[in-house]
């Protein structure tokens, strides 16, 4: 093997072992910091009375927060979360469904909701409402 | 137990497949480990098959499709052990071996791939954004569900409802059998994928182009970290490059290997036609493996036999695709990429140049920082084959990788320049992940493309010198 092509091996083999090093310290170094439960399992936690009293199809309502930008990450992750945790229920983006679940981080009074045509049926804590459109009916 | 039981005969019920269509003697031959390779993207594929037809079509019991595995498996084992009987051993691999510490490297490589897998996984069980909006979420459907309207409903167009079904249905049927949803097994699908995705172009070098070479192959596809970090994503990209690097390595083989008949031809279409059952893009893959089975020959005297195996490429791929097809047809509502474009809005995109621009730059850009490699892989390609320089005959099989690699680009290329959401969110949400795909095949086409350069013992000479 002439030294020019045992470089060659070397360069191949030293860049690859390099990058998938790099990943692998990176992730050892990030693992045992990573939160337990991880956030799907968690977030998924707070529907589990909810999931438990819906009927096994249909469709149901989705609400969050009034003001929050149709854009926001965060906020289109929950919903998709939502319907992770719901399905086969179909969860769609809307309060124009008879049936809506509210997911809320910020305080929300019954009367607050009364007052925008929404009957508040049961609170499962942690910001879920499952609430009932009453213009829906 | 169930789920672990089913997956193990998962991945005989593709072995025995691969046997009964590309037969070899009973005893363990030498192609067997790139069947074994490829043994659990096949398992998985013709499970989803069965799943499709039978539960989501024909509203069977979970029940009945497990069995219909265990049928198919018996089926398929019975088929390869008839034809054992008849058939010609497998061509041996070059007789060139690789240096201790190169499979020192490679191991080492291998395990830290192996457990930043399991580190990520564990880390996040469920997977990343697509997995629980697209993949995960479909196969949630699919094992919750009472009745098979929901999943595709356009109520949930987000969720892409027009998406194949290998990965979700696959899931589903082993979540069938385990009695409940477990995310270790939907991790076991996904480690099971990556390692065909590197083993089975590892084994298909090794037996065209011997140890050492199919070793730097291996260690170069895992030198991209991120085809683990998205495999433990539990995307579909990772098991979308490993159907499409099993079909190009298969179809090498089959093309370079006359002795091996029209088998791995046909493999090599049903790998196409399942990457096409995986995601979308596979089904530009399969047009690009045609064209490249057609186009790419050195001489005028490929053609005859390109077109005789023409025949078992297509065939292979049609049996998927016809499902592929039934569901998109049947079942699913418009790809938005379809739905949201019509000739006169795509003939606006197409005659504006700066889309090309734009596209041109991302492909440049990502090229160059692409798989989080410590060097780009450009830089590293071009410097090896300067150094080590192309084989001295190369044939058009070789050179088939490449050519499939180039056209499949170039169709990405074009859909970028078409596609109706806004370019640079398309191009910088998806263009990484798009490039993976291609990623183990352009390695072994490299790889295949190279000059010999390991050492080859004199072992024609010792076994003469022995018969004296």
């Amino acid at each position: 093997m002439t030294p020019r092509v045992l470089g060659a091996i070397l360069f191949v083999a030293a860049v690859s072992l390099l990058s998938v090093g790099r990943l692998f310290f990176q992730v050892a170094d990030f693992y045992p910091k990573a939160p337990s439960p991880d956030g799907v399992t968690e977030f998924e936690g707070r529907f589990a009375v909810l999931r438990g009293m819906l009927p096994p199809k249909g469709i149901i309502g989705y609400m969050t927060d009034p003001d929050t930008p149709a854009a926001d990450t965060n906020a289109q992750a929950e919903y998709h979360l939502t319907q992770y945790a719901l399905a086969p229920i179909l969860v769609v983006n809307s309060s124009q469904q008879r049936f809506v679940i509210g997911n809320f981080h910020r305080a929300v009074t019954t009367g607050g909701l009364r007052d925008r045509g929404f009957k508040t049926l049961r609170e499962f804590g942690n910001g879920i409402v499952l609430l009932e459109n009453e213009k829906a009916r | 137990m169930g789920a672990w039981f089913l997956l193990l005969f998962l991945i005989a019920l593709g072995f025995l497949g691969a046997r009964a269509v590309w037969p070899a003697p009973r005893v363990w031959s030498a192609a067997d480990p790139l069947r074994l390779a490829a043994a659990p993207a096949f398992g998985f594929g013709i499970a989803s098959g069965l799943f499709f037809v039978l539960r989501i079509l024909l509203h069977l019991e979970p029940a009945v499709v497990i069995a219909s595995v265990f049928a198919a498996l018996a089926v398929a084992g019975a088929v390869a052990w008839s034809r054992a009987r008849t058939a010609a051993p497998d061509a041996s691999a070059p007789s060139g071996s690789a240096p201790v510490w190169l499979w020192i490297l490679l191991g080492v490589g291998v395990l830290m791939a192996f457990l930043t897998y399991l580190m990520l996984h564990g880390a996040a069980p469920h997977g990343e954004w697509d997995a629980w909006s697209i993949w995960n979420l479909r196969a949630r459907f699919l094992f919750r569900a009472q009745e098979f309207v929901s999943p595709f409903s356009s109520a949930i167009e987000w969720t892409h409802p027009d998406y194949p079904l290998l990965i979700p249905s696959v899931i589903a049927l082993l979540w069938h059998a385990a009695g409940g949803e477990s995310t270790r097994i939907v991790g076991a699908v996904g480690l099971l994928f990556l390692v065909s995705a590197v083993a089975a172009p590892f084994y298909a070098v090794r037996l065209l182009r011997g140890s050492g070479l199919a070793a730097l192959c291996a260690l170069s596809i895992l030198g991209a970290s991120s085809l683990v970090r998205i495999g433990a994503s539990l995307y579909a990209d990772v098991p979308l490059a490993a159907f499409i690097v099993i079909a190009g390595s298969f179809l090498v083989y089959g093309l370079e290997v006359e002795s091996a008949g029209m088998g791995p031809v046909f493999l090599t279409g049903l790998a196409a036609g399942f990457a096409a059952w995986t995601k979308n893009e596979g089904l530009l893959f399969c047009l690009s493996l045609a064209a490249a089975h057609l186009f790419s020959v050195s001489a005028v005297s490929d053609v005859p036999r390109r077109m005789r195996t023409l025949f078992p490429l297509l065939a292979g791929m049609a049996a998927v695709i016809a499902l592929a097809g039934y569901f998109k047809i049947r079942l699913a509502p418009a790809n938005d990429l379809v739905n949201a474009s019509n000739a006169s809005i795509i003939g606006v995109r197409i005659a504006d140049s700066s889309r090309y621009w734009v596209t041109f730059w991302a492909f440049v850009s990502e090229s160059l920082t692409f798989g989080s490699i410590l060097v780009p892989p450009v830089i590293v390609f071009s410097a090896w084959l300067a150094l080590v320089r192309l084989r001295a005959l190369l044939s058009g099989a070789a050179l088939l990788p490449i050519v499939t690699v180039a056209v499949q680009l170039a169709g990405y290329f074009a859909i970028y320049v078409a596609a109706p959401n806004d370019l640079d969110w398309q191009l910088n949400t998806s263009l990484p992940r798009l490039l993976l795909h291609v990623w183990p095949l352009s390695v072994t086409g490299i790889f295949l493309i190279s000059k010999d350069i390991f050492p080859v013992p004199p072992q024609p000479e010792r076994r003469a010198a022995r018969s004296k």
